[in-house]
């Protein structure tokens, strides 16, 4: 019925004058009555005679063909522009009429999806709005979109249309971003309220609500979706094993969010093809990390989990999800020492560390490396880069150490380590026999992850913005270096300070974000992005950046001269797996503004049904003249 | 219908239509009491003429001239040849020149002008004496002819000067023509019989002055039918009057049949007083008119 939609003032005018004009050009082209002489008059009077009034009526009858015309036209006009007469109207209201546009809108139990239902929900409402009533449409996601402005309901063609520009993003429904929104809309406003149409498969502080309430502004919420069904991957990465070789592992986090247990499969694909699968249980609402070993030689990995036959997973968002397996740039290494064969053995290990090795009297400076490793050694100046400390000397106060030395302790053990930590990952330090270590002086942001229990021994922490590792203790005073899980340790210091760790793991591009990345190649001004669809865009290059917004799951590859990057884009980690839906709000006052549509349009159809009756007895009038 | 000509045209009759014209004469029962001129209408009297009626027997003081002396010689009598008296017809044409009949297409006034020519022409050369009245509320215009077709000039000329204007009432004029016409005879009244007063009157008002009378009804068909539905400011063409009206098929049906009522109660009242009605539609030649319609119905002989 949008072709019905009111019209606002200004158009019914034009409408109007536009048809009173056709009206007047008709009439003037009318035929007048024919001025006929007639022998006899008198003849003519016999058989119609004329009454007293007859000019009058005559005139009124002449005029009759142009008087129905302007009642008709007059009539649909003012029907057009559904008036609200004082017995039917009510209260004006303001309503912020929002759909929730947040990933979780993607699930499917209501077909064809959530989103689209909320969609139809709200088209429905605006049909029913009551005359006199301003609405705006918005949407929401981790912000609010405004689709249009502050309209009257007569003009529902635009508000449709603001409708039908909504579209579902992939990012979380953030009701602070509403609530900040409404009352600054709506705050003063008559008949406040926001119409939510959402699953409200989000949270919601009591504050948030409470303000809304203070600001007079009345929530309420008409609810899409059914099942709470959801598995999904939340977070998925793969790296390559530090010693390199064709041995990957990927991290996979899968959560079910259903009621029940689920029986799960979860298939990893390298490059399309299926290299691995395995099934899992999930629990009834129980999230699972899993690192999974396998071997592969591509760059091109994705992970899908799917249920058991018969069971329906609602939310297929967040059932894929894509990986690239980075290929970490080589790092520089400085090793001064006087020398330290477990340590430069280590070192050799990972390939991707170009070590270089000095002499304590030859450092003059560590710029140009990516790490500097001290040895029993503290220069004079600040490195200015990630430093891996292996027992400081007992320099001076005032030196560059990370800590002071307070003395020492002997035979410390590792009494504690943290077994979060993933730098001691894979790496046993029970038992480890240690002559002696330093009572070290931390500040108080370091973080210990291992101590005995005079101490720590191992520390992690700043030092005027730059990262440090200290190992508080001479590892030649201990037969760590003599244990397998030493140069596992050495390797994941190193790359947590050369930042190789982090740059072996890709970071997935987050669709429906903005976000920026680095174009390799230096005086490049635009660069190509391919989507996983295919779809290529040009992208402008700033500072050897790009900044782009992943619409779609998958790889995008980014071109430019001489390089190609590849990403791979996932829901955001922010977005909730849960799509639970919840009530937050009331739903819609029965009566208000849920009400008949025939009652709200009463006026109009009436007026519509008198222009349609006075046409009805014109046509049966003309076929009445027609017959004879 | 169409507005009035401001001329009305008088065409001339052609040879053939003249020829024909020639065979026939004005059937009346009055003839003038008094043998003027040379009439070629018989007389019920005998007396000077060419056509033989009877014998009888001679007697003191008949002119020797009218004795059959055949007959003597062979019945041995003296026997007088007895003639029938030829009169003249005195014929007056009352046209109707009012306004309605400029109405009509074609105007009912130029057919009543043809017809009128043709009357005048078979009147003249029987030999008959011609009147030409113009009438509408009064005469406008007279012609008076004595017998002999080649006046008949003369007689067109003079219809060929009359237009339709003004209003109807056809028993003031009747009566200033009874006033002003000694000689009876025969009356034709040409008019469509549009008069608010009644034809009836102006009838009796002929009929009182002793004039063989015979009305001749222009009826133009489509008059007659009515206008088609439709919006109308009609006007009265003699009044000037006018009035809207909405004719709508059944207006139209009552207006046939009031123009039904009407010609059938002038019909009637023509009967009851002895005088012939000639209904003539424009839609047929003056010439069929005069020489099937008009003779048919008895109006020439």
């Amino acid at each position: 019925m949008s072709w019905l939609a009111p019209l606002s003032l200004a158009q019914l005018g034009a409408l109007l004058a536009a048809a009173f004009g056709l009206l007047a050009w008709l009439h003037l082209r009318t035929p007048r009555p024919q001025r006929t002489r007639v022998a006899f008059l008198d003849a003519w009077d016999e058989v119609a005679p004329q009454r007293a009034g007859r000019p009058a009526k005559w005139a009124l009858t002449k005029s009759w063909p142009l008087l129905r015309a302007i009642a008709i036209v007059t009539l649909i006009g003012v029907a057009l522009v559904d008036p609200k007469p004082s017995w039917l109207a009510s209260p004006a209201r303001t309503t912020l009429l929002v759909l929730d546009a947040g990933a979780h809108m993607r699930a499917t139990d209501e077909k064809p999806s959530r989103f689209e239902r909320a969609r139809e929900l709200a088209s429905g409402l605006l049909e029913q709005q009551a005359a006199g009533d301003r609405v705006m449409v918005a949407q929401l996601d981790s912000t609010v979109t405004a689709l249009s402005g502050w309209s009257e309901t007569r003009e529902r063609v635009q508000l449709q249309a603001a409708v039908g520009a909504a579209r579902v993003s992939h990012e979380a429904t953030r009701f602070e971003a509403l609530s900040r929104f409404a009352r600054e809309q709506l705050r003063g406003k008559p008949g406040a309220e926001v119409l939510l149409v959402s699953d409200g498969a989000f949270e919601i502080a009591p504050s948030e609500l409470k303000a809304l309430r203070d600001a007079g502004v009345e929530l309420r919420q008409l609810k899409v979706g059914q099942s709470t069904d959801n598995l999904a991957i939340r977070a998925f990465a793969v790296r390559a094993y530090p010693w390199g070789g064709e041995r990957c592992e990927a991290l996979v986090e899968l959560e079910n969010t259903g009621p029940r247990p689920r029986d799960v499969e979860l298939a990893l694909f390298e490059e399309g093809r299926p290299i691995d699968v395995r099934p899992f249980r999930l629990e009834a609402s129980s999230r699972v990390r899993k690192l999974l070993e396998f071997g592969a030689t591509g760059a091109r990995f994705s992970a899908r989990i799917s249920a058991k036959a018969g069971v329906a997973d609602a939310q297929p968002l967040d059932d894929e999800a894509y990986a690239v397996l980075a290929q970490a740039p080589p790092r520089r290494v400085l090793l001064v020492t006087e020398g330290q064969r477990y340590l430069e053995s280590a070192l050799a290990l990972d390939r991707r560390l170009l070590v270089e090795k000095q002499a304590p009297g030859a450092y003059r400076s560590a710029q140009g490396y990516d790490l500097v490793i001290f040895d029993r050694f503290v220069p004079s100046e600040p490195p200015g880069v990630a430093t891996l400390w292996l027992a400081p000397s007992e320099a001076a106060p005032g030196t560059l150490a990370p800590y002071r030395v307070l003395g020492s302790i002997d035979r410390p053990f590792f009494d504690e380590a943290r077994s979060d930590e993933p730098l001691l990952r894979s790496v046993s330090l029970r038992d480890v026999n240690i002559r002696r270590a330093q009572r070290a002086q931390l500040e108080p942001n370091d973080e210990v992850l291992a101590r005995s229990k005079l101490g720590p021994l191992i520390v992690k922490g700043l030092r005027a913005g730059v990262p440090f590792i200290a190992l508080t203790f001479d590892v030649r005073e201990s037969d760590l270096v003599l244990r397998t899980g030493w140069p596992i340790l050495v390797s994941q210091l190193v790359r947590e300070l050369t930042a190789a760790g982090s740059a072996a793991l890709d970071v997935p591009l987050q669709l429906g974000r903005l976000q920026s990345r680095d174009v390799t190649a230096s005086g490049e001004v635009s660069a190509k992005l391919r989507a996983p669809s295919g779809k290529t865009t040009d992208l402008d290059v700033r500072g050897q950046r790009v900044q782009l917004t992943p619409e779609e799951p998958g790889f995008y590859e980014l071109r430019s001269t001489g390089s190609l990057q590849l990403m791979a884009a996932n829901v955001g980690s922010d977005a909730p797996a849960t799509i639970e839906p919840r009530e937050w709000a009331p739903a819609p006052a029965p009566d208000r503004p849920l009400r008949r549509s025939w009652h709200s349009r009463g006026a109009a159809w009436s007026l519509l049904f008198g222009a349609l009756l006075v046409l009805a007895l014109e046509v049966w009038r003309s076929s009445r003249g027609w017959k004879r | 219908m169409a507005a009035p000509a401001d001329k009305p045209k008088l065409q001339p009759l052609d040879e053939a239509f003249q020829r024909r014209l020639r065979t026939l004469s004005l059937a009346s029962r009055h003839t003038s009491r008094i043998a003027f001129g040379r009439g070629q209408h018989r007389s019920r009297s005998l007396g000077p003429g060419t056509e033989f009626a009877d014998y009888r027997e001679y007697s003191a003081g008949d002119d020797y001239r009218h004795i059959d002396w055949n007959a003597y010689a062979r019945s041995e009598r003296l026997l007088v040849r007895q003639h029938e008296q030829e009169t003249e017809l005195s014929v007056s044409v009352l046209l109707d020149c009012s306004a309605s009949m400029g109405t009509g297409d074609p105007p009912k006034l130029d057919y009543a002008l043809q017809l009128t020519a043709a009357i005048a022409q078979i009147a003249l050369q029987r030999s008959d004496r011609l009147a030409l009245v113009a009438i509408r509320d009064r005469i406008v215009a007279s012609f008076g002819s004595g017998p002999g077709v080649a006046r008949a000039h003369g007689a067109f000329e003079f219809l060929r000067t009359l237009e339709a204007s003004g209003p109807t009432s056809l028993a003031t004029a009747c009566r200033a023509f009874c006033a002003r016409t000694r000689r009876r005879g025969l009356a034709v009244l040409v008019s469509d019989l549009y008069d608010p007063a009644g034809v009836p009157p102006a009838i009796d008002v002929l009929r009182r002055a002793r004039f063989d009378v015979r009305v001749i009804r222009v009826v133009d068909p489509a008059e007659h039918e009515g206008l088609a539905p439709g919006e109308y400011e009609l006007i009265d063409s003699e009044t000037e009057r006018s009035r809207q009206l909405s004719i709508t098929p059944e207006v139209r049906a009552a207006y046939r049949a009031a123009r039904d009522r009407e010609a059938f109660a002038l019909r009637r009242a023509c009967l009851e007083r002895h005088v012939p009605l000639y209904a003539i539609e424009t839609n047929i030649s003056p010439e069929e008119a005069v020489l099937s319609r008009l003779r048919q119905a008895g109006m020439f002989q």
